[in-house]
């Protein structure tokens, strides 16, 4: 029982049982929205923050998720839950397909192809057909439904993305601690040093970079049935770094810290910045280059980036640079 | 299907290509003195385009002050993005100074939006255009196949650019040193060249050239405040299809995305020009699949 009370998860999980009751209903439109977001930093994290490799085209995969779902449940009548099967399983396919010649590359090319990747299925999706929609996008997505039971108002939504945020964390909590996870950040630290201790480095790389497109396809799904409307505009490279900003400022290999990152974050761009209207992506871009240049270890090093530069203190030891 | 038919979009596809040629060697200019990949570089385009046509449209200068006008703020603009930006964030990785130029991008590509409410700079948000070089003569024939005199100059101009820049990359004292600060800063410091100006110097001549490439471009091609990404994007692929990091690999990959491109676009009925903006990035998956260094490129580059 005393390990339970000192348990963060546990204390994060009545913090999200409890809110509802504290807090009015319309709070829980946004706070519904960042969970969505955070399952996507999430899956980032795991890609990003612990092996290594960098994703700029996201926001593609959670757009793949969105337009089966939406597809399937305006064209086809499919049940949501069928719709949202579908989606993680279209993401996979596609990670796999895409993931084998992309995660050849590293670096700045990786970085360049996979933004290359969210562009083309930005130009997929913006031309006009009757079944993608073009600009317009497809609109009057189904609620979420689970056996008949419609997830409607925003605290029930809220609850329901909570808990799929939740289980992910716990998923890749185990993950990490796993004999996989550490071979995923033997692979971040060194490849071929990864490669000699045995650990099939590509497979490696394919599996997590296809559980992290999941991962986004979940996100997607569910943002599908938020918005109940898709549009291309939405997964474009904004949304592709505004995933990877999250993992960034939550701190690399922090997965409680990414999700606490991306509520910041999602509050800051839908809430706080929507009031400057057509400044906004510029104000935003601005805040964006300023995390950069001062805190680019995230809020999880912060403390000690100020020690460090005042008093020359010492309390964490320092992170392996980025190569 | 006649061989003037497929020389028309060979000709097409060399004055993109040119284009790309131009934009591709803005990224190995900066590569090969800081080894930063510069995501903003095709801004440094879209800017030299919409800086001439805010010069003619609101000051009323003429086209080729403008356009030097123009040259002259997108070399600022590439100037200010090194000092302020990439200066700061350079010893902390790969991934911080990807996001930073990223987000200089963002930032830059959205500028004219707010400036736009303005109400004298309302055209700043919509698709521009500026006046063709030579308004004389109209096209020239070559073979069957028409090529309009915009094309013509723009094959010409960057083919006299590109050779500039060659010489003075491989040729010059500077050029030289601009190369060796990238491949063994230590070195360089100790023969006594300062790395930090030669990367300004880097970054300064891939935003002029990047600027020029964008006048001779916007008469032919649908510019708009947020075209920048998708031009820096192909430049990126013609790079990587020539050989990362070498100038002629930059010239020989630019000259042939764009044709590869203009040939996909005309040869392959309905999808062909459905899906215009894709088949550089399949092109691009391709060769990280089969050559992952690239036509002319000796080892894989990390």
């Amino acid at each position: 029982m005393r390990n339970l009370f000192r348990n963060v998860n546990f204390w994060i999980a009545v913090i999200i049982l409890i809110l509802p009751i504290v807090f009015p209903e319309d709070v829980f439109r946004t706070l519904s929205l960042t969970a969505i977001y955070a399952i996507a930093a999430l899956g980032m994290s795991l890609l990003l923050g612990y092996t290594g490799q960098i994703s700029l085209g996201h926001a593609a995969f959670l757009g793949i998720g969105a337009y089966t779902t939406a597809i399937l449940t305006t064209q086809y009548n499919c049940p949501v839950i069928l719709a949202f099967i579908a989606s993680i399983v279209m993401t996979a396919l596609i990670a796999l397909i895409i993931g084998k010649p992309i995660l050849k590359t590293k670096g700045f090319f990786l970085a360049l192809t996979t933004l290359g990747f969210g562009e083309i299925f930005f130009v997929f999706t913006s031309r006009t057909d009757p079944v993608i929609g073009g600009l317009v996008g497809i609109g009057g997505i189904p609620y979420f439904t689970i056996a008949g039971y419609e997830f409607v108002s925003y605290t029930q939504i809220y609850y329901l993305n909570w808990i799929i945020l939740y289980g992910l964390v716990l998923y890749s909590q185990s993950l990490v601690n796993s004999r996989s996870g550490r071979a995923l950040r033997a692979i971040s630290t060194d490849e071929t040093a990864a490669s000699t201790m045995g650990i099939d480095v590509t497979n490696t790389k394919l599996k997590i970079f296809i559980l992290s497109s999941v991962y986004a396809g979940i996100a997607g799904s569910l943002l599908a049935t938020y918005l109940s409307m898709v549009q291309p505009y939405g997964f474009r490279v904004n949304f592709s770094i505004f995933i990877v900003l999250s993992v960034i400022v939550g701190g690399m290999g922090q997965l409680w810290g990414v999700v606490a990152a991306t509520v910041l974050l999602t509050w800051l761009k839908d809430e706080y910045l929507n009031q400057y209207q057509e400044y906004s992506v510029l104000i935003y871009g601005i805040i964006l280059i300023l995390i950069l240049i001062f805190i680019p270890q995230g809020f999880g090093l912060l403390g000690q980036t100020f020690l460090d530069r005042f008093q020359n203190i010492r309390l964490l030891p320092k992170l392996n640079k980025e190569k | 299907m006649s061989i003037n038919y497929i020389l028309q979009f060979v000709f097409i596809g060399l004055s993109m290509g040119a284009i790309y040629a131009i934009i591709a060697l803005g990224y190995t200019t900066i590569f090969r003195a800081s080894n930063i990949v510069n995501f903003a570089q095709g801004e440094f385009v879209m800017l030299g385009g919409l800086f001439t046509h805010f010069f003619m449209v609101s000051c009323g200068f003429s086209y080729l002050f403008s356009g030097i006008l123009a040259v002259i703020f997108v070399i600022l603009v590439g100037i200010g993005l090194q000092l302020l930006i990439i200066r700061p964030v350079r010893k902390a990785g790969v991934l911080i100074s990807i996001m930073a130029t990223l987000g200089a991008s963002m930032v830059i590509s959205n500028v004219p939006v707010p400036l736009s409410s303005i109400p004298k700079l309302g055209y700043l948000s919509d698709p521009f255009t500026l006046p063709k070089l030579t308004a004389t003569f109209e096209a020239i024939e070559i073979a069957g196949a028409r090529i309009s005199s915009q094309r013509l100059w723009v094959i010409c101009i960057s083919l006299v650019l590109l050779g500039i820049l060659y010489y003075f990359s491989n040729y010059t004292r500077t050029g030289k040193a601009m190369e060796a600060s990238a491949s063994s800063p230590l070195a360089a410091q100790l023969a006594g060249i300062r790395i930090e100006k030669m990367v300004l110097y880097a970054f300064a001549i891939s935003a002029a050239i990047g600027a020029i490439g964008g006048i001779l471009i916007t008469p032919i091609f649908n510019m708009r405040y947020d075209s920048g990404m998708m031009l820096g994007l192909k430049g990126f692929v013609a790079c990587v299809l020539g050989g990362w990091g070498k100038t002629s690999g930059a010239v020989l990959g630019g000259f042939m995305l764009g044709i590869i491109e203009s040939l996909c676009v005309g040869l392959i009925p309905l999808f062909g020009s459905l899906y215009q903006q894709m088949w550089a990035f399949i092109i691009l998956i391709a060769i990280l699949y089969f050559r992952p260094m690239g036509i002319l490129g000796g080892e894989v580059e990390e």
